[in-house]
């Protein structure tokens, strides 16, 4: 019997190989885009998945408020939590600490090599992890103060010929460490990623790091639970172990931390990333995967319920020979899933196809290879089954039911009813693919709006080095001096860091205040402002005129504001002595566009007396010369740093990839959709001109002109096109309202682009349709008239 | 007990709130192992009778009953399940599926009652070559002229061996050896058991049968017994 029915499928695709195409190339775009997102969707949950313990691993994080009003929460946190968590609860089995990671210089046998991401990592780093010992003990790895295990590529770096283990390397010219093991590099989807990891025992033998509970928080600690302990059960004593370690001392100014476990294999998708937003992306794209899929079925089911009045009498003969509604029904499911099958097959090539170009946009490195799973399988098996079924069992029942009397006496007609339900699922499609158009217009211009937002300072045209050590940054009066003979460069500013991502964060006394209050701060010399534009609206800034101002302090207009001062200049600021305020500077965005711009103070005298960071505003016609005079310049002065640049505008926009990203795959997809939509209607009209082919002749033997025709077969479709523009407008007003909320400074929503929506909409449409209808208009009427 | 009993059959359709009769009033009543024909007029309303009695279609009043069973209570699974096994129908206009071959036509009958796949070939070579169309097994309706149809069209309706055959103008597109040879086999197939309603125009067809029955504007106005 099953026989029969692949046959007859087989050979009705083939019949109609037009329209059969039609559906292949729809359902298969709609599953490989599908496949793509699973594959994306898979990988992001794969993160953490390789470490045997996953399942008993926990990361703290703590979350700070301050008056019961959350600041930030954060995973990096003092070095004591662990230890303390170790002593006090059974159920915690051991702990590991990761450092923040930072950047070293390495030096072996005269060439120096920086690495970016080193950090400290306690003993049990290796027994907790399932992180892979090429060579080195992973006991006794990491115990050993000024042990260092390097990542497999950093150790080819370093050792392009000799074995590293036990080689003696120097870090930063200061101290040297002995190469303990080296390890497999972490797979890109690890949340923990290093290229070298330091015994943590090294921090204890160095001058000036603290750590103990009151600051410090340079740390991520990670626990092992016993097993079978449930971490509800560690996060409902962990408020008494905060209490006793630090919540009882800072009661008094009202600061209060709070930490609980974040499960290890959770941390990607819905802690960290994106804000912790990876979650809600992801749940984006699965929704369009699905809606993408569901629009290939509903062109399916509009085709085939179209079609199947061809097929009227074929039913009708086959119930009088005793078919059941059954044998209908598995009928035409077997055309539906074998074209679900083929459509499948085509999606493999697709995805294939399509993979590098996928994986480019998304900005992840995959190989196929790693997919070819068990899981993907059976999600496959899954699309496939559900895409013969949601596109087949409708006409399937549809056409089952047709009484066999009316199609045998030919006088069958689809009842109005039919024709209503195929309208609503163009106008779902439209609504659909409209929807999509609107968010991705609306994300793009979010972007655009970042892009070019007034940031309160000029990124353009600004170049940052980084000055790596010690040596060099004592140098850096003589950089600066020397930067300046260079004929393009305008200005130059020592300063602890530029304006990107945010700056750190101390406990400050302001004048009147009792409690510390936490304030961001950079230090910076006296051309900080005008190498980034920030005027300065009260007061003055910082000059080389008075001896004191490397005491004074500069702050923003919201400091002042929420400190409730009115005329700052004058107060004072307390910490390690006290400060007084010179300058306000007017609000500049210091941190990405999701947070408003917080409190910030800006002294003259860093750390140790020491800038970090050197920005230079240059203007220039060929920046790779000018690039190369200031390598001149450092190398004579430095001549064994590295020389590491970059762009702040590059920064910049590198800060805002994941949402680049993300606007890349949306567009793609959304284009997708669209395409399926139109796909659809190029079929349905195309059918129905098909069947008005004889009318149209006869019209045009009366009179009618080819504008009228078009008109004919356009106004209907038009209509649903309009129609459903009215649905998609609120709804997705409400749903990118709703995502633009996240955005501190966002754009408005206005009424242009759903008007540019609906055009782009409303054009192709009716293109589409106008083309078959143009085709069937200019048909020889004679010709028509014969067609039947 | 009879095995079609039909009382007071109306047929009609409305339009425009106009009744237009197409059977009016039809009483009738055919046993088991009968050979019956039903001759009229165009349009008289024979087919739509047919139709009735195959169950494809349902009276607008009166009452059907098949083997003493109400046909208007009849589930449509009852239907099914005597298309399947008891009923052969040939159509006016043959109904050929135009996807399938002449054998594959022949076949579906068997297909749907779950005939095992020997057995099958067997009976379906069997009518093959009892029409002499062993030939053209691998032929599409299209290809074929409309006698060759017609038969095909007969040996898809008996090819189940049902044990009561409504056939629609059998003839009515075959020359006069094949029409012979069609009326002699549905004569040997009523001689072994099978009831036979039949419609023709022919009265040399008719005279095979033994009963005629005369419709004219949707009634039965003359029956003759031969
Ligand atoms: N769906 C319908 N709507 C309106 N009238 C119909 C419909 N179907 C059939 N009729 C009418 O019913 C009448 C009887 O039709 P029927 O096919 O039964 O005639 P017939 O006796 O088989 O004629 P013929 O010898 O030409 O086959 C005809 O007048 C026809 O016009
Ligand atoms: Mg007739």
């Amino acid at each position: 019997m099953f026989k029969s029915y692949l046959k007859i499928a087989v050979r009705n695709l083939w019949r109609n190989k037009s329209y059969t195409f039609i559906n292949l190339f729809g359902l298969s775009i709609g599953i490989a885009a599908t496949l793509l997102i699973v594959i994306y969707i898979l990988f992001q949950f794969s993160y953490d998945r390789f470490h045997v313990n996953k399942d008993s691993l926990y990361r703290i994080s703590v979350s700070h408020q301050n008056e019961g009003k959350l600041e930030y929460e954060s995973p990096v946190y003092t070095p004591s939590i662990g230890p303390t968590m170790k002593r006090d609860f059974p159920e915690v089995e051991d702990f590991v600490r990761i450092s923040t990671p930072r950047p070293v210089f390495v030096q072996y046998n005269g060439t120096a090599i920086r690495i970016n991401t080193a950090c400290f990592a306690d003993t049990a780093f290796f027994k907790l992890f399932s992180f892979e010992l090429l060579a080195g003990n992973p006991r006794t790895a990491l115990i050993a103060p000024y042990s260092i295990v390097l990542s497999e590529k950093t150790a080819k770096k370093i050792f392009p010929k000799q074995d590293p283990l036990n080689q003696i390397i120097t870090i930063n010219k200061r101290a040297q460490f002995t190469v303990t093991g080296i390890v497999k590099d972490p797979p890109q989807n690890s949340t923990i990623q290093f290229e070298a990891l330091i015994s943590f025992s090294t921090l204890y033998r160095m001058p000036n790091v603290y750590m103990g509970w009151n600051g410090g928080n340079q740390y991520i600690t990670f626990v092992k639970l016993n097993r079978n302990t449930q971490a509800g059960k560690v996060d409902k004593k962990l408020p008494g172990l905060m209490w006793r370690n630090f919540n009882k001392d800072m009661a008094s100014i009202g600061l209060v931390d709070k930490a609980y476990l974040q499960p290890l294999t959770k941390i990607h998708v819905f802690y960290d990333n994106l804000s912790g937003k990876t979650f809600l992306y992801l749940l984006i794209f699965a929704t369009v995967a699905i809606l993408i899929l569901l629009m290939a079925c509903v062109n399916y089911v509009n085709l085939s319920t179209s079609l199947s009045l061809k097929r009227a009498r074929e039913i009708g003969v086959r119930k009088v020979l005793g078919a059941d509604k059954y044998h209908l029904i598995m009928q035409f499911l077997t055309e539906s899933f074998l074209l679900s099958t083929l459509s499948f097959g085509l999606s493999l090539f697709l995805v294939e196809l399509f993979f590098p170009i996928f994986t480019n946009l998304a900005g992840v490195e995959i190989s196929l290879s790693n997919f070819m799973q068990v899981k993907l399988a059976l999600i496959s098996l899954l699309v496939v089954f559900l895409v013969g079924f949601l596109a087949g069992s409708y006409p399937a029942f549809y056409i089952s039911s047709f009484q066999a009397v009316k199609t045998l006496k030919g006088i069958f007609k689809t009842k109005k009813g039919k024709q209503g339900l195929r309208n609503s699922l163009v106008v779902f499609q439209f609504s659909i693919a409209v929807i999509l158009i609107i968010s991705t217009i609306l994300i793009q211009r979010q972007l655009n709006f970042m892009n070019n937002m007034d940031l309160g300072f000029k990124k353009d045209n600004i170049v940052v080095l980084n000055l790596p050590y010690d040596e060099v940054r004592q140098k850096s009066t003589l950089i600066k001096q020397m930067l300046l003979t260079v004929p393009e460069v305008q200005k130059v500013s020592l300063c602890s860091a530029v304006p990107i991502s945010g700056f750190t964060q101390n406990g400050y006394f302001p004048e009147g205040s009792q409690a510390p209050v936490l304030i961001h701060v950079v230090d910076a010399d006296k051309d900080f402002f005008d190498l980034f534009h920030i005027p300065v609206v009260a007061g003055r800034k910082f000059s080389s005129d008075f001896q004191t101002d490397k005491q004074a302090y500069m702050i923003n207009e919201t400091l002042a504001k929420s400190l409730n001062w009115s005329d700052p200049i004058g107060k004072t600021i307390r910490r390690n002595g006290v400060h007084p305020v010179i300058g306000v500077v007017k609000n500049f965005h210091f941190a990405t566009l999701y947070d408003k711009i917080e409190p910030l103070i800006i002294t003259n005298r860093p750390v140790n007396n020491q800038f970090s960071t050197i920005a230079i505003r240059a203007e220039s016609a060929n920046w790779p010369q000018t690039i190369q005079s200031i390598r001149t310049v450092w190398n004579r002065i430095v001549p064994t740093a590295p020389f590491e640049y970059y762009f702040l505008d590059q920064a910049f926009d590198h800060l805002y990839r994941f949402e680049q990203r993300f606007k890349n795959i949306f567009f793609s997809f959304s284009l997708l959709a669209f395409l399926i939509a139109l796909l659809g209607l190029y079929s349905l009209s195309s059918y129905s001109t098909e069947q008005r082919t004889k009318e149209v002749g006869i019209r045009k033997t009366l009179g009618a002109s080819t504008m009228e025709i078009i008109r004919l077969f356009a106004r209907n479709f038009t209509l649903l096109v309009v129609i459903a523009n009215l649905i998609a407008f609120p709804i997705s007003w409400y749903i990118m309202n709703t995502l633009l909320q996240n955005f501190a400074y966002r754009i408005s929503i206005g009424w242009f682009t759903f008007v540019l929506a609906g055009c782009i909409s409303l054009f192709t449409a009716v293109f589409t349709v106008s083309v078959q209808a143009l085709k069937t208009a200019l048909i020889n009427p004679v010709e028509a008239l014969r067609y039947e | 007990m009879p095995l079609i009993k039909l009382n007071h059959i109306f047929k009609y359709y409305s339009s425009h709130f106009i009744k237009t009769f197409v059977l009016q009033d039809v009483n009738m009543e055919i046993e088991e192992s009968e050979f019956v024909t039903i001759m009229g007029p165009s349009g008289a309303g024979k087919s739509t009778l047919l139709y009735i009695m195959g169950m494809l279609d349902e009276p607008n009043d009166g009452e059907y009953y098949y083997k003493d069973q109400p046909v208007h209570k009849m589930t449509e699974k009852m239907r099914t399940e005597l298309h399947k096994h008891e009923i052969g129908f040939v159509f006016q206009s043959y109904h050929l599926i135009d996807e399938l071959t002449v054998y594959e036509n022949i076949e579906t009958p068997l297909l749907y009652q779950k005939v095992k796949s020997s057995e099958k070939k067997g009976m379906v070579a069997d009518i093959l070559d009892r029409f002499n169309i062993v030939a053209k097994k691998k032929l599409f309706p299209h290809q074929l002229s409309g006698g060759q149809q017609q038969l095909v069209g007969i040996a898809r309706a008996i090819v189940a061996r049902p044990s009561l055959i409504l056939a629609d103008e059998p003839t009515g597109n075959l020359n006069s050896q094949q029409g012979e040879e069609i009326m002699d086999l549905l004569t040997i197939l009523n001689k072994n058991g099978t009831t036979i309603v039949q419609v023709t125009h022919s009265l040399k067809n008719a005279r095979y049968g033994n009963r005629i029955i005369n419709l004219l504007d949707g009634r039965i106005v003359e029956e003759t017994q031969l």
